[in-house]
């Protein structure tokens, strides 16, 4: 049971979150100009590093809260949590993207 | 009552002055308070408690703890009892009724005993080998094989007991509370921080309550006043009898504490049997202690062979004799100290053999000034006795490792063994903790920790009392613990196995006693290839028993080290996973078990749906009238009468599952053409519009009504299952992607009672009810909303319909829900009203040939597929709307909904039956279809069906074939609207 | 811990509140014009610290969300401050929704009130840790709720939805069984 710290409201345990999978996939802006191929990437296409993982999560049973979370796979370590429409403070090695 | 008659007169934490009866395999015995099962059951001279798993070898006590793999019982009777418990931990109580597992049909004369007659017969493999001819065989094979082996019985009822289940934080969490366990605690609690002392014995003390004489190094007295100590301060939570069995991610350990198991039956009916513990904690020091190994020579197995310090502790802390005559085996000091404290105690000990050829230090020099004989380079080679060790055969071991000399037979009913210990990691390693081997200490210890965790103690390679003590201060107060201290003496490294003296012994060398792995087994797997410590766990079974192979699993590392002349190190360990002890399955449901195993929610007018006799459906949680069957009808007939009440006079619904959104905001119509897939820009103030909502995949993901309640704000309808889904999903978009759009969503579900009205007469019964709403249908029309009064209550009224009738929906404060439908069921008696639940509803709006998301919908369907172009805007972007471009959506054989008509018009076709094109001519089939809503309508007086076939409508006309339980049906492909399609009747 | 039994209170006790007035209320904190708004509507500014509320009036406002807050208020009061409030936040961004009607407020007092909750929570709600004032929304067993303590007694409010008030009332009845029963 992982222990989130949410941006909002500090930490709470993994059972009031709900877990969004990859974050910063944005929906592209003109749907239309994107080919089916192009298309399905953003639907259906995700990454599944071990390692390093940014993570969209809800803080569902509290604040009601989207946030990122960037995550080590392998060992759940958290390594940072921030605010939507911000960048994770540690910009280091294991770069998933 | 019986004597005891290898009960000391003296000594021990066992109250003589409260005698408790108990029953084993139905003899009656007598104990004390204070006893384990296995203690009392040693003072009462029973050696044989049970059967191995595998071939049924008579079976005894080998530890005093957690560890034991062989003495295991079923306890209590009936829907109490409880399989495979460790008669060493079993905390006696009166009248204590426990039966032997794996025996039948008793433990005395054993049928399946016969298999150990033949066992060369059942190796390693053995299961892979053997029952996997003929194909399928192993089905029939498996139901004898699970009778044979069995281990304990499930009962069959449900559990009569209370469990418990707990949150808990804390700043540290100090597991086990021997001496560095006590220390850390005292050291931490001296903070003033919140501070959890867990230990799984009754008493705290650890391995402190087996020692009589502690030559100077802190004692009972010690324990007493630092126990008095922690129980003064408010900070700190000492739980006894609570094993701590698992160490998750973030520090989050799980622990079961047995709350009234040691009171048996007879415990209170108000406290929890057993409480698991979540824990929270900041920090963990692990003060788990140290397992004692056996040692691994041929039938080690018997009863009456016990490990050093198990025997110690029957002595020392339960004052009862294991034996009269003992042989000890051992390859390090510590069992020097359970011989002299059973010597003293009057136990005859014939030998010490000591693997080791000069066995010398203060250990050996205490025994040989005790008079006590000392064969070093000796060990025991083999066992006799049937159902109790008669004899130790012991004989001189070479430098080589092999036997030496002549094998002497001694005389014994006790076989003590040593195999040295090893540190109990399992927490450690499952915290994700790196372990390393030491090889002076000849044990695995904790490495590197990946949690905030310290070890601290004989866990942590500490020896001896003091140095526990000082670890454990060190860890209470966060500092690191000062590296282990060197042992007394240096273990024998080798001697795994001990050569046996026959063939015979060679086979019946145990290192796994729960799981009857041999040492034989082991050579034979690697033999066969299976080399890594994974793999032989897997092909032998080694260390998969009830007790995780606590006392076993470095004895066998240390084997498969011998089989591949590697070192141990490079062996490694098998990973240790929770629990580390069972949990019982009540402890892990706690409360949520019967009514409380998930919410059931209910309406306001819940007590009114149940006074009518209302039969309930479960959608999602909530329990929604199915229907109000009258005295003496069946569910069709109910159905049908709730129906043509609907189409010829007036029914009522309880609608107030729907769930309800207030959507708000300058955002708010722009957000709704980006959710719904048709416009709502011109939506006016008092109207109400139709959604459909896509995921952006096209698929149906919901739908319902949306009023316009202010130029700004909107109130949003679910369906009854979707409520918090769509709600979490719209606030997805909102927070992630439109920040910018000026929406606030607010769920208004359980604010509102709602009421269906419905029917020719909805307008008549309403009219007599509300005063300031004008229902003429110029003035308030098909889709729109408006305010007033109903009944007396504030309401909005909404003129929509589901059931293609004019009918309106009532919304008042939930308050007032039961009132309004006790109202309205009033004013309607005239009309001949009449409450309809969920199945009317479902045939009314199937034969209109309205969509029900979750029944023509199940995420792989498009409002292409569904007919409803209709309302897919053609210019501008909402979600799922790419998604239908695909060209794979455009695809016509998609499957698409249609109407089908039964050639048969009693027939009512089963929901999910298969469609085909043609009559079934033999396997494969090709299918074009499923039927999705099925019912028998009253008013058409014929079955009505819809379905989702290739090709959809075009396929009109057609006819297609149903195969059914031994028949086949014949239907044609229509138009899905079965009645009134051109709606007239909802406008009315 | 030390034995919290007290002689002549029951260990816990548990009951359901008379109905209240409740507005959900979601705007923008950094907007001055919000704060006034409310605070002219209700006597104080919403509190913008996670988990913390404010006196108002005769009520309470309590923080759900960075954007969302609960005004409290008596059942009787609550269309007319609904009502207050939609007129100061009229042009802002806010939303204004009346729930009183589809909560149920229940309350656990008495010295082993904090074990009953630590059986269905979370949370960690030992008087220290969420003191006087404090409220969380968080789930009790399988239900979502909201936790507030009024004050510095061992008084805690369960809130939760209308339809859920049952299983929530069995639920910690169930949780208090073993601190009930006559010694
Ligand atoms: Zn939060």
């Amino acid at each position: 049971m992982l222990l989130i710290s949410c941006p909002w409201c500090g930490q709470r345990d993994e059972s009031e979150f709900t877990c969004g999978g990859e974050a910063h996939i944005q929906r592209p802006p003109d749907p239309d100009a994107l080919s089916d191929p192009e298309w399905a990437d953003y639907l259906f296409m995700r990454t599944n590093p071990k390692g390093r993982h940014r993570e969209r999560w809800c803080h569902t049973h509290g604040c009601g809260r989207w946030f990122n979370v960037e995550r080590h796979t392998l060992t759940h370590d958290i390594i940072s949590v921030y605010r939507m429409g911000e960048g994770p403070a540690d910009d280091g090695d294991g770069d998933p993207s | 009552m019986t004597a005891q008659p290898y009960r000391l007169a003296e000594g021990g934490v066992i109250d003589r002055t409260r005698p408790l009866s108990f029953s084993f395999n139905g003899r009656r015995l007598t104990g004390f308070a204070g006893d384990t099962l296995a203690s009392a059951l040693l003072a009462n001279g029973v050696h044989l408690v049970g059967r191995s798993f595998k071939y049924h070898r008579p079976r005894g006590i080998l530890t005093a703890g957690t560890e034991e793999p062989n003495a295991l019982v079923q306890l209590e009777t009936g829907n109490r009892s409880t399989p495979n418990l460790k008669a060493t931990r079993v905390e006696l109580y009166d009248g204590l009724a426990a039966t032997s597992v794996n025996c039948w049909p008793g433990v005395r004369f054993d049928a399946g005993a016969l298999i150990d007659a033949v066992h060369r017969m059942v190796p390693a493999g053995f299961y892979y080998k053997t029952f996997m001819w003929p194909r399928g065989g192993w089905h029939f094979y498996e139901k004898l094989i699970r009778r044979m082996a069995g281990m304990g019985r499930a009962p069959e009822g449900p559990d009569p007991d209370r469990y418990d289940r707990t949150n808990a934080h804390c700043e540290v969490l100090v597991v086990g509370a021997g001496p560095a366990g006590l220390a850390a605690a005292r050291a931490a609690g001296r903070s003033g921080t919140r501070i959890i002392l867990a230990d799984e014995q009754p008493r705290p003390g650890g391995m402190l309550l087996n020692v009589t004489d502690t030559k100077g190094e802190p004692g009972a007295d010690w324990i007493g006043d630092t126990l008095s100590e922690l129980r003064s301060m408010p900070n700190v939570r000492v739980l006894t009898r609570t094993t701590v069995t698992g160490y998750f991610d973030h520090n989050f350990l799980v622990a079961v504490e047995r709350v009234t198991d040691h009171l048996g039956p007879d415990a209170p009916a108000h406290l929890p049997r057993q409480r698991l513990w979540r824990i929270r904690a900041a920090r963990v020091v692990l003060a788990t202690g140290a397992l004692e190994r056996p040692l691994v020579f041929a039938n080690n197995d018997r009863p009456g062979v016990m490990l050093a310090a198990a025997a110690r502790a029957y002595v020392n802390a339960f004052a009862a004799l294991p034996g009269r005559r003992a042989v000890v085996c051992t390859n390090n000091d510590s069992a020097y100290e359970a011989a002299l404290d059973l010597h003293r105690n009057g136990v005859e000990i014939t030998a010490i053999a000591d693997l080791r050829t000069d066995p010398a230090g203060p250990a050996a020099e205490a025994a040989a000034a005790a008079g006590l004989n000392i064969l070093g380079g000796h060990a025991v080679v083999d066992t006799s006795g049937r159902r109790r060790v008669r004899s130790a055969q012991v004989a001189g071991i070479g430098a080589d490792g092999s036997l030496e000399g002549p094998v002497r037979a001694l005389h014994c009913d006790l076989v003590l063994m040593s195999g040295g210990w090893s540190p109990a990691v399992h927490l450690f390693s499952q915290s994700g903790g790196r372990l390393r081997y030491d090889d002076a200490l000849g044990v695995f210890l904790p490495d590197r920790a990946r949690q905030p965790v310290q070890c601290a103690g004989a866990v942590n390679g500490a020896d001896g009392t003091a140095a526990c003590v000082l670890q454990g201060q060190d860890a209470g107060s966060g500092n690191r613990p000062a590296a282990a201290s060197a042992p007394a003496a240096p273990e024998a490294g080798s001697h795994w196995p001990i050569p046996a003296r026959n063939r015979s012994g060679e086979f019946r060398r145990f290192v796994d006693l729960q799981n009857d792995v041999t040492a034989a087994d082991i050579a034979l797997a690697v033999a066969e290839g299976y080399q890594s410590v994974e793999h032989l766990k897997r092909y032998t079974t080694l260390g998969m028993g009830t007790d995780q192979g606590k006392t076993g699993n470095v004895p066998g590392i240390a084997v498969l080290a011998g089989s591949l002349g590697a070192p141990l190190p490079a062996v490694g360990t098998t990973t240790f996973r929770p629990p580390y002890d069972p949990v019982t399955f009540g402890a892990i449901a706690g409360r949520d078990v019967g009514p409380l195993a998930d919410p059931v929610r209910e309406t306001p007018m819940h007590a009114w749906h149940v006074e009518a006799g209302a039969v309930f459906e479960d959608v999602g949680q909530w329990k929604r009238p199915f229907y109000y069957p009258l005295a003496g009808e069946t569910k069709r007939d109910a159905v049908a009468r709730e129906c043509l009440a609907v189409r010829n006079a007036v029914g009522l619904m309880d609608a107030t599952t729907l769930g309800k959104i207030v959507v708000s905001g300058r955002g708010a119509v722009a957000f709704l053409n980006r959710i719904y897939t048709n416009a709502w820009d011109d939506l006016e103030v008092g109207r109400c519009r139709y959604g459909l909502m896509l995921g952006e995949d096209g698929m149906v993901l919901d739908d319902g009504v949306t009023a316009r309640l202010a130029t700004n704000r909107f109130l949003m309808t679910t369906t009854t299952g979707n409520a918090s889904r769509v709600l979490a999903w719209l606030e997805e978009w909102l927070q992630t992607e439109w920040p910018d759009l000026d929406v606030y969503l607010t769920s208004a579900t359980e604010q509102f009672a709602t009421v269906a009205l419905a029917g020719p007469k909805a307008r008549a019964v309403l009219s007599g009810l509300t005063s300031d709403i004008d229902v003429t249908t110029e003035a308030f029309p098909f889709m729109s909303w408006r305010s007033g009064h109903v009944a007396g209550f504030p309401a909005r009224v909404f003129r929509i319909s589901y059931s293609g009738e004019l009918a309106y929906e009532i919304s008042v404060p939930a308050a007032h829900g039961l009132s309004l439908w006790a109202a309205l069921s009033r004013q309607g008696e005239d009309h001949g009203i009449t409450p309809f639940g969920t199945e009317a509803m479902h045939v009314l709006r199937a034969e209109k040939g309205y969509l029900m998301v979750g029944q023509e919908t199940d995420g792989t369907v498009t409002p292409i597929d569904l007919g409803m172009q209709w309302i897919l805007k053609k210019k501008k972007d909402y979600i799922g709307r790419r998604s239908l471009a695909r060209s794979a959506m455009l695809d016509p054989l998609r499957k698409r909904l249609v109407g089908l008509r039964t050639e048969d018009p009693e027939l009512v076709l089963p929901e999910g039956a298969q469609i085909l094109p043609t009559a079934p001519s033999g396997p494969p089939e090709t299918m074009i279809g499923h039927v999705t809503s099925s019912y028998w309508s009253g008013v058409l007086r014929r079955s009505v069906a819809l379905a989702l076939v290739k090709g959809g409508r075009d396929r009109e006309t057609t006819t297609v074939h149903v195969p059914l339980d031994g028949r086949t049906a014949r239907a044609e492909i229509c138009d899905p609207r079965f009645y009134d399609p051109d709606g007239a009747r909802l406008r009315g | 811990m030390a034995d919290p039994t007290v002689r002549d209170v029951p260990a816990v006790t548990l009951a359901r509140c008379p109905p209240r007035g409740r507005i959900n209320l979601r705007g923008n904190c950094w907007d001055p014009a919000f704060l006034a708004g409310v605070a002219s509507a209700i006597g104080t500014e919403p509190p913008p610290a996670a988990n913390t509320s404010r006196p108002a009036g005769r009520g309470v406002i309590l923080w759900l969300g960075p954007d969302e807050w609960l005004v409290e208020v008596a059942a009787a009061a609550e269309t007319a401050i609904a009502v207050a409030l939609e007129d100061a936040l009229a042009g802002l961004h806010a939303s204004v929704v009346a729930v009183g009607d589809g909560l149920v407020t229940l309350s656990l007092s008495g010295p082993r009130s904090v074990d009953v909750l630590a059986k269905g929570m979370t949370l960690d709600v030992e008087p220290d840790r969420f003191p006087a004032g404090c409220c969380a929304r968080s789930l009790l067993a399988k239900a979502p709720v909201l936790l507030y303590r009024p004050g510095d007694d061992l008084l805690y409010e369960v809130t939760v939805a209308r339809s859920l008030s049952a299983y929530a009332s069995r639920w910690l009845e169930d949780a208090a069984l073993e601190y009930l029963q006559p010694a």
